[in-house]
């Protein structure tokens, strides 16, 4: 099972997943974007050699170069991997746990990017773990740091800390009333960023963001995370506002829109990525206020599912290479017969 | 204005060269310009040591030249590179770029210093300079004080500590 299949953590309506990243790098070799190809390699020996030692029986080791673009985009989609490390023009390697929760990318912008992830409200958890292997790390190698500025990064948006540490939410409600926008400006004031589901440039789609800290230098990670999340549960605790509002006020409208959106869902039979998040979306906020109940045996999890139907992981579950157009109807395939019925409906 | 060369006094003689193709203005006092006369009128070769230093001093566009120029002892990255990608090529490249990196960092991050995680085995060494420049400022106190006990007391120990 993998973590994202576990069921757990706090607000899990609106904070769909937690999300850690550290950022180090070797002192011994030149930061990746001016290594060369056999330094890539004895940097990528050096940290699988850490690992099979010390964790032999609990990380996996892959060669990127010998996994296939569709799987590299497939973990990129279930957030295992970043974008910038599917093309790197450098050897790379990954190392993760069994259930995905835990994983080290070496030499994408930094030599290692040490990640952990959670279902629901989990950051402190999360970055307890990340930091577990950090140390196991820099017992074997030494790591590139200074006193003042702490580990140093290749982006000196990353010095410090090297942390990142990130919320993945799911706002529909805010979305919908233009109140996000006027939180997005004043998140800004407090180091706090927002993003696409996927990422640095990625449009957002199906009301799901990323929130993230910004500065990484002069806090502690105590600090940053306290900080991250005090602003996430102020979003939250609006979200879950407008929520009871919208039902209070405009109850109707809402079920309609609601019920609409699932009819799309269950009867189409071409379905962009981009127009099934949203339905999906729909049907996910129904389903968290009660408006709509479904046949399901307590399995069915929509995030698994806007997960499913990107790109990639859908022709993996295909098991074969589709144009545009047959992915949008193999989705709306998958996408039918995995939303299960309306309860008396 | 005030004097260029002894920053003390108002700047009343204005001189314009043209250098390198470049023209370059001095300001300098009566009696600091009466002291370069020879320099500037006669045939000396130094002026063009003069001129230099001057320029060392202010953020003339030689200066940025000679930045352009700068370059990474270890990656061998230049400034020009750090301006146009905003990374790094590897750790010694936060003090070859120094003023530039602060720059970055101020507008970005609003702080220089970390106060978070500290990579354990480090530590250990840290925290031995942090303990020698104590015991150091703590001799020159004690020689300052000529408590010369209480020195050699401080200084044996350092022998120790350095030891190690």
């Amino acid at each position: 099972m993998k973590w994202y299949e576990k069921k757990q953590g706090s607000h899990p309506d609106v904070i769909i997943s937690s999300r850690i990243r550290l950022a180090r790098n070797l002192k011994d070799y030149v930061f990746p974007n001016h290594l060369s190809e056999e330094e890539a390699k004895e940097a990528i020996e050096m940290i699988h050699r850490i690992f099979s030692k010390e964790k032999p029986d609990e990380f996996y080791y892959w060669d990127m170069a010998q996994i296939s673009s569709i799987d590299k985009v497939a973990m990129m989609e279930r957030h295992l991997l970043s974008p910038l490390f599917v093309n790197m023009p450098i050897p790379n390697a990954l190392i993760h746990n069994v259930d995905e929760s835990l994983s080290i990318m070496v030499n994408e912008e930094d030599h290692l990017r040490i990640q952990a992830m959670s279902k629901g409200a989990n950051l402190g958890e999360i970055f307890a773990l990340a930091s577990q292997v950090d140390d196991m790390i820099e017992d074997k190698v030494d790591y590139a740091y200074s006193q003042e500025l702490g580990y140093l990064t290749a982006c000196p948006t990353n010095v410090g800390t090297g942390l990142r540490a990130s919320y993945m939410i799911h706002v529909p409600a805010l979305e919908a009333t233009g109140q996000l926008r006027i939180i997005l400006e004043a998140i800004g004031k407090f180091g706090i960023t927002f993003r696409g589901i996927y990422g640095e440039s990625s449009e957002p789609v199906g009301s799901v963001f990323q929130v993230s800290n910004q500065v990484t230098l002069g806090f502690s990670e105590e600090e940053i995370i306290e900080k991250l999340h005090s602003v996430t549960m102020q979003i939250v605790n609006q979200e879950i506002a407008v929520r009871d509002s919208l039902l209070k006020e405009r109850r109707l409208e809402f079920e309609d829109s609601i019920y609409r959106s699932y009819g799309v869902l269950s009867q189409a039979r071409i379905l962009t990525a981009k127009e099934a998040m949203t339905l999906l979306s729909d049907v996910k906020l129904g389903l968290e206020l009660g408006l709509l109940k479904l046949e399901t045996s307590g399995e069915f999890n929509i995030f698994d599912l806007m997960t499913q139907i990107q790109p990639a992981n859908l022709q993996k579950y295909e098991k074969k290479t589709l144009d545009v157009t047959q992915r949008d109807m193999a989705r709306a395939n998958l996408v039918r017969m995995t939303l299960p019925k309306i309860q008396g409906g | 204005m005030l004097c260029e060369e002894c920053h003390k006094e108002q700047a009343t003689v204005f001189l314009t060269q043209v250098m390198n193709g470049k023209k370059v203005e001095i300001h300098l006092c009566a009696q600091c310009a009466k002291k370069q006369k020879d320099f500037f009128y006669g045939d000396n070769p130094s002026i063009q040591k003069f001129m230099s230093g001057l320029l060392k001093n202010s953020n003339d566009v030689s200066q940025q030249e000679i930045d352009q120029k700068l370059l990474c002892p270890k990656c061998h990255m230049t400034l020009d590179e750090f301006r146009r990608t905003s990374k790094l090529g590897c750790d010694q490249c936060y003090e070859a770029f120094k003023p530039y990196v602060n720059h970055v960092l101020k507008s970005v991050q609003g702080s220089y210093r970390h106060t978070g995680k500290k990579p354990l085995r480090m530590n250990q060494s840290q925290l031995k300079d942090e303990r020698i420049e104590e015991l150091n400022s703590q001799l020159n106190l004690a020689l300052m004080q000529e408590d010369y006990l209480e020195a050699a007391k401080i200084r044996d120990e350092l022998y120790k500590m350095k030891e190690e």
